[in-house]
This record gives structure tokens, C-alpha cells and sequence, in this order.
């Protein structure tokens, strides 16, 4: 520390005090010798003393301070903070104006009159010009301080220019991220531990919308947005979400009868404590995915179907072809041994037994290939009843002969778009078994009825007849040359043609049936 | 066609004169064809056909009930309208007919299907699985004589 000078002593520092704070080397109220004078011109040198120190704490001050006089904005004092932040010299920047390293002197004539109007300018956001003529963005704060009755201003910096680089970054990865948050396909709502919505995109928005009417707002718990119902059912999925554990599903909402499905996710989020702090949740719309795949498993079936069918057929040519093959190959070896002409002539009958039999069985599979071949046959608009009034009058003999009673309950205003030939085939099958497996312990009933189920149109064909033993039959219904009632004219083909003739028109059949008690057919028209 | 893969029991004994041959199968033709076969061979045993497992069922229990003698060997058909092949030998296992006597039972089928084949393994009973037509030789072979 300086020690005091004596009155009149040089004093170099003390000079550059004065000049630099506008004070004139010898006080204008000063008289020589006198003792007041003399207090005063030591008082002057005390608070000079004080601001020399004040210099030398500027000279190491870390902190940006400029010190400018008000009236011509000329720099008088800075800080070493200054110097680092505008990499230059003390001398090269006293005495220049504060506009010099001002880069934008509006805003700095802004807040010089909002220091006269609120006396302080604070924090307020200023980009400086350094050395190299690279801007620096500062906070900048101004107030006025008088010294020898001028207006000071104490300029003090704060070099926010990384931390704005950083908030930059931070917004712009902000930014980048609420970009894709805004713009998936998928919804997020983020819930905190007490379920209640902390955030949510705009998907989520529209989904909430489109599916339950209901807009969604920060603050409201889960549970509110479904129906009563659910909320057991959520309550088990959240439970475990809020454990720490993922779930996730797919579910449809039945809106206005179409099925929307969606992949629905529940992810935990953890602190930084790994305790669980809420959850996100997660709904992608996959509508159009699931339709696809509902008819990719429907094609999968259709084709795996007509596998079954293709194997089971393959399968009864191979039998069929085999067996009379065989029987004519053993027939012939007889035939070239046998000398009797007597026993000749039998096997010859024999050979035509066999022969027509292989007719038979390749009229048949003949008759089932063209089924598989006419698949793109021409439908029309078929009235049902009509086709069965016409069936009934074809099996006329038979009915009469059985004493059968047939009800065709079928309203005259019921079209099906059908394949002619086969809607008469399969109506004509489904009433000769009805009448040839009637009981003869009863008066033979034969009921047509419609039943109409979701727009499907089912054709119940039913009888009091003597029924099939499910139990042991119910896979061999449809099958190719299966019997089950033990009549030798059985050929066991005609409800396998039919069946074929209703899968290849996208139907279905079904068959219910007690033994003693009777059959029903159940045909659903696509 | 001898598939010769099946030996569960290879217990084959003689088959006496008097034993009979009993065949189930549908095909009438084929009942014709092995008959005239046997006498073709000089086997005249006694031959008694059914159409359907049902029918053999029901007279191998009445043979067993009037205590008359069962067959020396049953050729079996696997498909056949009522009671298949496979019906038959679960419904012939139930009736404890083997506790009597071991019937040698052979698979005689047009079928050529590997699954008809693999699902014969599983039922002891059967001997072999042969398919049709079968060798004179084939059938001499399996009566034994």
C-alpha cells in the first residue's frame, strides 16, 4: 500500500486521478496556507488515495467493468476482465468511446434512455466488438454514478457468449426433438408417478379426439379418458408399468362399427435415482398393418385349406387309382393263366365291374377338378326359394314314396349371388340324404330356414332323420367316399362334392347332429 | 407291396388247415381276387369277409363268446365306410379277443401314404403293413404254411 504523500508533494498518481476524473489539479475553493485549505486538499487526496487503490483493484479485477463518462461516452477506466474479453491493452482502449466496441449502437441509445428513465439498466443482452473484430455477447448492466459532480456510467460485463452457444444447442436439440415428436405418426403422453398427463404430441391430441371425444389436457389423471369400464383393466396394465416393467399390446376400438387398432405401449420413466417417475405412453395406429394381416392369415388359411383339400385329393386319387389298378393287374394275371373259359368269362366280368368302378371314380374326380377349375364361374342373382321349390319338385318320387314332409320356409324376397349349377347341386344333395337317411321310426320332416346373422345369409337345412354319430364321424362328414349309415348305395361323394362346391364359392358349411334324433346342415352364404 | 419294416411281434407260427383267413375290406373285387388267389395256391382254408370293421367286430366277438375257433389272420383295410381300420384295431383292443388268441394282423390297403404307414407303427397288433396288390409270394409268405 502507497503511503500518503505530503501536501504539495508530486505526486504522479494522484495527477492522473485528476485528470482521469476530470478534477483540476488545484481545487478551485484552495487557498494557499490555509488550514482549511489544507484539510481539504488532504481530504481530496485521502478519497484520491482511495480511488488509486480502486484503480489498482480494477487493474486485477476479473469482472468486465468500463467506466465511461455520460456526456461524451469516453472510456476512462476498465477492468482487467475488459482486456481479457476484448483481448487488447488498457492504453489502447482509454479515452475511445464506449460506441467503438458497441456493436449495435441503437440498442445501446435504447438503454441509455432506459437508464434515464429507470436510472439502472440491468442483464441486458449486448453483443461487443473485440480486438479482432469478433462480436461478443454479453449481459450488460449500467448505472450512473457521479464523481466531481459529472455523470459517470459503471458498465459492467458478463461474456455470456459459450453459454448462449450452449442454449443454442440445447434449443436447437429442443427443437430437432419436439420436431419429431410433433411429427411421428406415433402419439406420447407423458404421465408423472400420480398417472396424471405431464405432456403429449399432437397425435396423442387426435387420437384422444377420434377415439373418445375427448381433448386431452396437462394435469388430468389417465383413467379419465376411458370409459368406466376399463379402468380395472388399465389399473392391472399400469400397475406393473409403475413396478418398472414395460407392457405393451394390440387392441382395436370399435368406432362407429369399424375395428381402429393400435400397437399401445407403456414405457416407465426413471429419475435419475432409478425410481419410477411417471410413464410414457405410446399408441401407433396400425389400422391398415392389422387389415393386412387379417387377410394375410385369411389368404394363409384359404391357400393352407386348399392344401388340405389338394393333399386329401391327391391322396384319394392315388387310393382310388391304386386299388382298381390293382384289382385289374391281379384280374389280367388270372386271365393269362386261367384256362376254363367258364372261369374266363367270370373274370371278365369282374374286369367290367372293375372298369366301371374307375369310370365312376374318375367321373368324380373329374367332377371335383372342374369345382376347383369354375372358380371364377359367372354368379347370379339367385331367388333361394325358388331354387328350393325346384329342388323339392325334382325329388318328388322320392318324397312322396318316404311320406316326407318338406317346409320351405324361406322368404320369397331372399337372393343369393350363386353359381347356378351349384346352388342346385348342393340343394338337390342336401334334400336326397335328408330323405334317403330318414327314420323309419318317424314321419320324415325336412325344414328350409333362413338365418340372418351380421348381413350373412345362413340356410338351415334340417331333418328329424336318423342322424350322424358326431363323435365318431365329425371329421369324415365331408370327406371323399365316407359313409355312415351303413347303406350300400352310399357312394360317399356327394357331400363331398357339395362342400367343395360351397367352399369354391367363399362359403362355409356346418353340420349339428344326434343319432336318432336328426341333422342340421348350416350353409353360410358369403 | 411289402413294406417288411413292421415286426413287432415276429412271433409268426404255423397256420393250421383249419384256421381261418379272415379279410376285411370294402372291395368286394379284392375279396374275389385273394380267394382265387388261395385256391389258386392250393390253400383252402376257410375264408370269411367283412366290408367294414363293424361287421368283423361284432363276429369275431360272437366267435369269441361261442367259444368257436378265431381266425389264424386278419387282413385289415384301412379305409372302409362305418368302422375304418384304425377304428377296428382300437375297438379289437378293447374287446380283449387277443387275451384268447394272438391274432397275426396285417395292413393290406391301396394306400401308399407315409402317414398311414408311420401311424400303422404305432399299433402293435399289426404285423405288416403291405400294399395292394399283393404278390402271390407275399401272401404265401404271410399265411405260412
Amino acid at each position: 500500500m502507497k503511503s500518503l504523500p505530503k501536501k504539495n508533494e508530486y505526486n504522479p498518481d494522484y495527477d492522473l486521478f485528476k485528470l482521469k476524473l476530470g478534477l483540476s489539479s488545484t481545487p478551485s475553493n484552495q487557498k494557499k496556507g490555509s488550514t482549511d485549505n489544507l484539510d481539504m486538499i488532504e481530504n481530496t487526496f485521502i478519497i484520491k488515495e482511495k480511488e488509486g487503490l480502486l484503480e489498482n483493484i480494477f487493474n486485477f479485477l476479473p469482472v468486465p467493468l468500463i467506466i465511461t463518462r455520460k456526456k461524451n461516452a469516453e472510456i476512462i477506466l476498465i477492468s482487467a476482465g475488459v482486456e481479457t474479453i476484448l483481448q487488447i491493452n488498457k492504453s489502447e482502449i482509454i479515452g475511445k468511446k464506449i460506441n467503438d466496441i458497441i456493436v449495435d449502437n441503437q440498442e445501446y441509445k435504447q438503454f441509455l434512455l432506459q437508464l434515464n428513465i429507470h436510472g439502472k439498466v440491468q442483464n441486458s443482452e449486448i453483443a461487443i466488438r473485440n480486438f479482432h473484430g469478433n462480436n461478443i455477447l454479453c449481459l450488460v448492466s449500467i448505472e450512473t454514478i457521479m464523481a466531481n459532480e459529472e455523470s459517470l456510467l459503471i458498465h459492467s460485463f458478463n461474456n455470456i457468449s459459450e453459454i448462449k452457444i450452449l442454449e443454442n444447442a440445447i434449443q436447437n436439440s429442443e427443437d430437432n426433438l419436439r420436431t419429431v415428436f410433433e411429427n411421428t405418426d406415433v402419439g406420447y403422453i407423458l404421465f408423472n408417478q400420480f398417472q396424471n398427463i405431464v405432456s403429449y404430441n399432437k397425435p396423442a391430441s387426435i387420437f384422444a379426439i377420434k377415439e373418445f371425444n375427448k381433448e386431452i389436457h396437462i394435469g388430468t389423471n389417465f383413467s379419465t379418458y376411458f370409459p368406466e369400464i376399463m379402468r380395472e383393466y388399465l389399473s392391472n396394465i399400469i400397475t406393473p408399468v409403475l413396478n418398472g416393467e414395460t407392457t405393451s399390446f394390440e387392441r382395436y376400438i370399435l368406432h362407429k362399427g369399424e375395428h381402429h387398432w393400435y400397437y399401445v405401449k407403456f414405457s416407465p420413466v426413471f429419475n435419475k435415482d432409478q425410481v419410477v417417475a411417471g410413464f410414457i405412453m405410446s399408441m401407433e395406429n396400425i389400422t391398415d398393418r392389422k387389415k393386412n394381416e387379417i387377410e394375410l392369415n385369411n389368404s394363409l388359411s384359404l391357400v393352407t385349406e386348399q392344401n388340405k383339400r389338394l393333399l386329401n385329393f391327391s391322396y384319394i386319387v392315388s387310393h382310388n387309382l391304386r386299388s382298381h389298378a390293382s384289382n385289374m393287374s391281379s384280374i389280367l394275371n388270372f386271365l393269362e393263366k386261367e384256362k376254363s373259359e367258364n372261369e374266363k368269362a367270370g373274370l371278365l366280368i369282374h374286369l367290367k365291374k372293375v372298369s366301371n368302378l374307375l369310370n365312376e371314380t374318375l367321373y368324380n374326380l373329374n367332377e371335383v377338378v372342374s369345382i376347383q377349375k369354375n372358380l371364377q364361374t359367372t354368379l347370379e342373382k339367385l331367388n333361394l326359394s325358388n331354387y328350393i321349390d325346384q329342388a323339392i319338385a325334382i325329388l318328388d318320387k322320392e318324397i312322396k314314396s318316404k311320406n316326407v314332409t318338406v317346409h320351405n320356409n324361406v322368404p320369397s324376397d331372399i337372393f343369393i349371388n350363386y353359381n347356378p349349377a351349384y346352388m342346385e347341386s348342393i340343394l338337390l344333395n342336401f334334400l336326397s340324404n335328408s330323405i334317403q337317411y330318414s327314420s323309419p321310426e318317424r314321419l320324415p320332416i325336412i325344414n328350409f330356414t333362413i338365418l340372418t346373422k351380421n348381413n350373412t345369409i345362413n340356410l338351415l337345412i334340417s331333418d328329424n332323420g336318423k342322424g350322424i354319430d358326431m363323435n365318431k364321424y365329425h371329421d369324415k362328414i365331408f370327406g371323399m367316399y365316407k359313409t355312415f349309415h351303413g347303406n350300400k348305395d352310399a357312394r360317399g361323394i356327394g357331400l363331398f362334392i357339395t362342400k367343395n362346391q360351397i367352399d369354391a364359392m367363399g362359403g362355409r358349411i356346418e353340420v349339428t347332429s344326434e343319432v336318432n334324433v336328426g341333422t342340421t346342415f348350416k350353409i353360410t352364404f358369403i | 407291396m411289402d413294406r417288411g419294416e413292421l415286426n413287432h411281434f415276429n412271433k409268426k407260427k404255423q397256420m393250421k388247415e383249419t384256421e381261418k383267413i379272415c379279410i376285411i375290406d370294402d372291395d368286394e373285387i379284392y375279396i374275389f381276387l385273394i380267394k382265387k388267389s388261395l385256391s389258386a395256391m392250393g390253400i383252402n382254408n376257410e375264408v370269411i369277409s367283412f366290408i367294414n370293421g363293424s361287421d368283423a367286430l361284432e363276429a369275431l366277438i360272437q366267435l369269441k363268446t361261442n367259444n368257436e375257433e378265431l381266425p389264424g389272420i386278419i387282413l385289415l383295410d384301412i379305409n372302409m365306410p362305418i368302422m375304418d381300420g384304425w377304428e377296428f384295431l382300437t375297438e379289437f383292443r378293447k374287446v380283449n379277443i387277443d387275451t384268447y388268441k394272438k391274432i397275426p394282423i396285417y395292413i393290406v390297403s391301396s394306400s401308399i401314404a407315409n402317414e398311414d404307414f408311420e401311424k400303422s407303427k404305432t399299433f402293435p397288433e399289426i404285423l405288416d403293413y403291405l400294399s395292394k396288390p399283393v404278390e402271390l409270394e407275399t401272401l404265401v409268405s404271410i399265411l405260412n404254411f
